[in-house]
């Protein structure tokens, strides 16, 4: 968006807001958190971020919206190997508990839907089909960012 | 012989060479870009996780937060200047047998 002049202003659910402003005037991060991981933490790391010249736009389900001006430079979030390592475990690990969680759930609800009454029970069996494919789909993100992170480990061995 | 201490992270290094002058999150990241010349360019982030883990091993402090200033500063400790102190022997081999045996090379 910003190559077409836009910047982000606010975000919130399903809900993202735009400002016009010169074409790439500004530079926009998603950075994935573990919204698990304490409130005091996060802020103290969103003070830290907005202390290096960012702009912290808001969060919205596990992601922080950072800009900054083009013209103060690159921004990047993670900038070695050893930290983007460590962060992409943290989206698997969040990813296959996720994906974990729901496969467990759809079985458990296909197994109700097919076992406990003599017909099939339509409602366990829609849930129990959403739950699995959700499961899946996340399983195939986590491998691409498995892919990733061995890509990274694998340059690791010879550079920094 | 003493037990061989791992390599520090050109980042890390950057960081505790900043630090023998307190400063803060931002100074650090402005000051390593400039003693190296642009090259050494570090991410807010990489930046803010070396910090914490150097904060927990007591290699740098945080100094009390002025009145006039929010930003918080760090500065070195003794045990982060002695981990600098043996980094610096761990290059100067690298350098001086690099130069001793390339140099040689280059010289054939």
């Amino acid at each position: 968006m910003s190559s077409k002049g836009y910047e982000l202003k606010s975000v919130g659910f399903c809900r993202y807001k735009f400002k016009k402003c010169e074409c790439n005037e500004y530079i926009h991060r998603i950075e994935f958190y573990n919204n698990f991981i304490k409130v005091s933490k996060r802020v103290k790391y969103i003070s830290f971020i907005e202390e290096t010249g960012v702009k912290y736009i808001g969060t919205v389900n596990h992601n922080l919206y950072f800009s900054k001006k083009s013209n103060q430079g690159d921004f990047e979030i993670y900038s070695d190997n050893t930290s983007k390592i460590k962060y992409l475990n943290q989206m698997l690990i969040f990813m296959i508990t996720f994906s974990i969680i729901n496969l467990i759930a759809g079985s458990f609800n296909l197994f109700i839907a097919s076992t406990l009454t003599s017909y099939i029970n339509p409602m366990n069996f829609m849930v129990g089909i959403i739950n699995v494919i959700l499961g899946l789909i996340i399983i195939k993100g986590a491998y691409i960012i498995y892919r990733k992170k061995q890509l990274l480990e694998h340059q690791k061995q010879l550079f920094e | 012989m003493t037990k061989p201490t791992p390599a520090l992270t050109e980042g890390v290094y950057y960081i505790l060479l900043s630090l023998i002058q307190p400063m803060h999150g931002y100074g650090i990241m402005q000051n390593v870009e400039t003693i190296s010349k642009g090259r050494v360019k570090l991410a807010a982030g990489t930046l803010y996780g070396a910090i914490n883990t150097m904060l927990e091993k007591n290699w740098i402090k945080a100094l009390p937060e002025r009145w006039d200033s929010r930003k918080k500063e760090y500065q070195i400790t003794a045990v982060g200047k002695k981990a600098l102190t043996i980094e610096l022997t761990r290059l100067k081999e690298l350098l001086d047998n690099g130069s001793s045996l390339l140099g040689g090379i280059n010289n054939d």
